[in-house]
């Protein structure tokens, strides 16, 4: 996918968000990525299978992440994926985005309504 | 803490069963990943949360499986859709395309139509309430050969005791004029007793229906109009309910306005209460009434057949004069208002054109055959890149799916100009056509057609081309010896030629059939100079001086019409659309012992209708006009020699009728085809006007010059002599004989049109086949020739295959022809439905274009050259 065309992407669905942000710090199979943002989430967000295998294969055609068939200690079915640059260039993007849109409310005063 | 809980089997089955919505390429890849992550959060879920953590996750899951598998399966398909669309579009396809569409849409546009027009008259529930429940009680008697016969006045009367129906009702006809508010008219009419709305379960679209009391004796006269007259000849107006009309010059007071489709007619304007006078004596063995019921609940045909067949034989030993030999027979309504023969022409033409789109699809298997071969060598590529088999599989039958589709649309808007156009098309002797429409059933048949046909012409190719691509992948060989053989193309070639053969014979069959029956004698001259038309005029014995004046004088004066060579009535005459029948037997033999009697028609016809008709005379003398004895008769020929059978003169004898009266003969006349052209001409008494007429009488008038040019002035004639009277209905013999051959012409035509469009595919897939497989063993012909074959014999050789393929396909179509001749034979005249010499003639024909369909594709094989091509591999 080139660079130019991420833009065409957002707003990104948030499983799809959660997902790269997943992979940002570390390469993950299926199930790892499902627990990574279960914690990192305080267990608020638990991705289901179908969502996640689907949206998966959705960043693999689009070239947002690889996969690597290394072996695994335990079990040599798990394939990991990694964040390919236009991976992190995508989830960037996305995060620009919610942090302007989370300026906007800011600085419409609705941040001080929560206190 | 719990003890960490294992994940029972049929959780994991039950999760294994719900990934099977998701697409199976989709499964191959991460199921297994899936299930692993669904029992670890399964034994999460228990751990942390109990039976309900586990619910909830089941719920969850339910929910994410449904929407991403509907997801995913949607952009899948979008896909294969647009990757389909490419393919079949693209630049060496679209030729294909286009003739796999044309193929398609012809041929889900006949079928559609047809059966559109089967669903309107066999299929669609009858406008009726309950229509299941509505059956007609027809008189039968076998000995005299009468399997379908109307009932008397009496014996309906006691029939009504019968506890099977909840009403029975009975009707017959009543051609009347209206008079008054505009030009006269002679509408259509049926007299209907009073439980007849009842029997249908039909309402009236405005007012009341009859009741009992409208048809007792002295009853002021009521009337009931149908919608179409209604709004036609008074505008609609709803104060015309309690005003009165004036039918036959008698006042009647509009009761109510009846719906036109009356289900088994649609052409009857008004609706007259059938008037009974227990006083009166009606003869009951005068049968002239229509007789229909309605199944009170809980009673099953048979028990209501049984019923009547008591009541039948108690009537026959009550009144033996006037019912020995005859029984009731109790049918479903809808055998009465569709004929057998109609009903079989019908499915005939369904099996024809069912036929046709299989050859269709046959065809379009062939053709996409055709097109994977040619891309085996992409479809090998896809399958060493990793595609799986299934994956291939799917998108053939998305390409099959979308041709068929875009086929099947384009056949549906073929079907719809054919289905509006089918009203003026279609004879009028095919009942309920004005129920013609494109509904559910009719789109669902024609869907699952579309679905049939692309998995037919999809399965076959996507199976041949994963072999073949597998094959061609491993052995790197793309142009092997045997790739020009395909045994799958073969046995679609001799499939397809199997089906046009049995369409073809069948088509032959018809068409003699037709040619032999528009050329069976009539009976009388030049239908194309006979004008006829209906006059509608009261007959009671009171009226009955004055009619014969009216009529006479009426002749007198058209007989002076310039163009005019001879003028007269009939009661009724050929290919009209009612007849009168009575059994007849010389005076002294017994009308009551089987076999004795003759059923034969009746008619009343003046001393020129004979001259007029240009009947010839055969024995005696025709009648003298206006003194003429009142009990003369004149036999046909057919009918003298059946009461006579030595061959005695009949002239001067005597015979008794059914009614008792007795005749003496004056004359013999020639045999007439009265009712229809299949028909061997019925026995035909004719008796004077002297002391009888009919209130309807036909006009024959013999013209010089083209009788449309006489039909102004012959109305003029009638209106000077009684500016009342109506005069209806004109037309040439010409055409009452060919509407009778409407129907055999119209099935020889479908028949013939789908066995020919089945042919040229035929043809084509022949010859495409002989041409592909000639094309692929160019390396082969040519070495032949270069050790020393001549072209000739490399053209035999390339064609040997294909020619005996064909043979077989022939043959087949000739045995399943052979098969269906029972089918057939019921519609055939004058030709069996195993006819030698049509079957061979019929064979050999299909093997000539059998073999010029291979030879000449095959002829490219002498332009091979040997060197060149030989050099080039």
């Amino acid at each position: 996918m080139r660079y130019d065309d991420l833009e065409s992407l957002l707003p990104l669905p948030s499983a799809t968000f959660h997902i790269l942000v997943a992979l940002s710090d570390a390469d993950r199979h299926g199930y790892g990525i499902m627990q990574e943002v279960a914690q990192r989430t305080g267990g608020r967000t638990k991705l289901n299978p179908g969502t996640l295998y689907t949206t998966i294969q959705r960043l693999l055609e689009k070239g947002l992440i690889s996969e690597l068939r290394e072996r695994d200690e335990d079990d040599e079915r798990r394939r990991y994926y990694r964040l390919t640059p236009a991976g992190r260039r995508l989830a960037q993007l996305e995060l620009a985005r919610l942090t302007e849109l989370v300026a906007l409310g800011r600085r419409a005063g609705l941040a001080r309504e929560k206190g | 803490m719990r003890a960490s809980a294992s994940v029972p089997a049929w959780a994991d089955r039950l999760y294994a069963a719900l990934l099977r919505a998701y697409p199976a390429s989709f499964r191959e890849e991460y199921a297994g990943e899936m299930r692993a992550a669904f029992r670890s959060r399964w034994r999460e879920e228990r751990r942390a949360r109990g039976f309900l953590g586990v619910a909830r996750l089941w719920l969850a899951v339910l929910l994410d499986t449904l929407a991403t598998a509907a997801r995913t399966q949607g952009e899948m398909l979008a896909r294969d859709l647009r990757y389909a669309w490419r393919s079949l579009s693209g630049r060496p396809s679209w030729p294909f395309t286009a003739a796999a569409l044309l193929t398609l849409a012809l041929g889900i546009g006949a079928v559609t139509a047809i059966f559109t027009v089967v669903h309107a008259v066999l299929l669609a529930p009858l406008p009726y309430r309950e229509p299941e429940r509505v059956v007609r009680l027809k008189d039968v008697n076998q000995a005299a050969g009468l399997p379908d016969f109307s009932s008397s006045t009496p014996n309906f009367r006691s029939w009504q005791a019968a506890r099977s129906f909840s009403h029975l009702a009975a009707l017959r006809g009543a051609g009347s004029n209206l008079t008054g508010g505009g030009e006269p008219e002679h509408v259509n009419g049926l007299e209907v007793s009073g439980s007849f709305w009842d029997v249908l379960g039909l309402a009236p679209v405005a007012g009341r229906a009859f009741v009992p009391a409208d048809e007792a004796p002295g009853h002021a006269p009521v009337a009931m109009i149908s919608e179409g007259l209604w709004k036609r000849r008074y505008g609609g107006d709803p104060s015309l309910l309690g005003r009165t009309i004036d039918v036959n010059l008698v006042p009647h007071v509009v009761v109510g306005i009846a719906p036109q489709d009356a289900g088994f007619v649609s052409d009857v304007d008004l609706w007259l209460p059938l008037h009974y006078d227990p006083d009166e004596d009606e003869g009951r063995g005068n049968r002239q009434l229509i007789v229909l019921g309605r199944l009170a609940p809980g009673v099953a045909l048979p028990q209501a057949q049984a019923e009547m067949q008591g009541m039948a034989s108690r009537l026959e030993r009550e009144f033996p004069e006037a019912n020995r030999g005859w029984s009731v027979r109790v049918t479903p309504v809808r055998d009465w208002i569709v004929d057998a023969e109609v009903a079989q022409r019908l499915r005939i033409i369904l099996a024809a054109v069912a036929l046709l789109l299989l050859v269709a699809a046959t065809n379009v298997a062939n053709l996409q055959i055709a097109r994977a071969l040619g891309r085996l060598r992409e479809m090998g590529v896809r399958l060493a890149l990793g595609a799986s088999r299934a994956r291939l599989v799917r998108q053939m039958m998305t390409e099959n799916l979308l041709l068929a589709g875009a086929g099947g649309a384009a056949g549906l808007g073929l079907a719809w100009f054919a289905v509006r156009a089918a009203g003026a098309v279609l004879p009028e002797s095919i009942p309920r056509r004005g129920a013609l429409a494109l509904d559910l059933p009719v789109l669902l048949v024609a869907v699952l057609c579309i679905g049939a046909t692309a998995l037919l012409a999809g399965l076959l190719p996507a199976g041949v081309a994963i072999r073949s691509s597998v094959r061609d992948a491993l052995q790197q060989a793309g142009r092997s010896a045997t790739a020009g053989r395909s045994p799958a193309r073969h046995a679609l070639v001799a499939a397809q030629l199997a089906l046009a053969t049995t369409l073809v014979v069948a088509a032959a069959l018809l068409t003699q059939s037709l040619f032999r029956l528009q050329r069976v004698p009539l009976g009388f001259g030049d239908p194309d100079h006979l004008l006829t038309a209906h006059l509608t005029r009261a007959a009671t014995d009171e009226m009955l001086n004055r009619t014969r004046a009216f009529y006479d004088a009426l002749l007198e004066q058209i007989r002076a019409l310039p163009g005019v060579t001879a003028a007269g009535l009939s009661s009724e005459v050929p290919f009209g659309s009612n007849t009168t029948e009575m059994p007849v037997v010389p005076l002294g033999r017994s009308l009551d012992v089987p076999g004795e009697s003759v059923q034969a028609n009746w008619r009343i016809v003046t001393a020129d209708f004979f001259k007029t008709m240009q009947i010839p005379l055969r024995r005696g003398r025709t009648f003298e006009p206006s003194r003429e004895p009142r009990f003369s008769m004149i036999l046909s020929e057919g009918l003298a020699r059946r009461l006579w059978p030595a061959g005695e003169d009949p002239v001067g004898r005597q015979v008794q009728l059914g009614n008792r009266k007795i005749y003496t003969i004056v004359g013999v006349v020639g045999n007439v085809r009265q009712l229809t052209l299949a028909k061997d001409p019925t026995p035909t008494m004719y008796i004077s006007p002297s002391w009888l007429v009919l209130p309807t009488m036909t006009l024959v008038v013999r013209t010089s010059s083209e009788p449309a040019a006489l039909v102004q002035a012959v109305r003029q004639t009638v209106t000077r002599l009684d500016p009342r009277q109506p005069v209806s209905d004109f037309q040439t013999m010409r055409t009452a004989v060919a509407a009778n051959a409407a129907a055999p012409r119209l099935n020889t035509v479908l028949v013939a049109s789908f066995a020919g469009l089945a042919l040229v595919l035929a043809v084509v897939g022949v010859a495409g086949v002989v041409g592909y497989s000639v094309g692929q063993r160019t390396r082969e012909l040519a070495v032949r020739l270069a050790l020393g074959a001549s072209p000739g014999q490399a053209v035999r050789h390339a064609m040997r295959g294909s020619l005996l393929t064909c043979a077989a396909g022939i043959v087949c179509g000739i045995g399943a022809a052979l098969a269906l001749g029972r089918t057939l034979a019921g519609v055939l005249y004058g030709v069996g439905a195993r006819d030698p010499l049509t079957f061979l003639a019929t064979a050999a024909a299909l093997f000539a274009a059998a073999a010029l369909a291979c030879w000449l594709p095959a002829r490219r094989a002498t332009r091979i050259s040997p060197t060149l091509t030989l050099r080039e591999s």
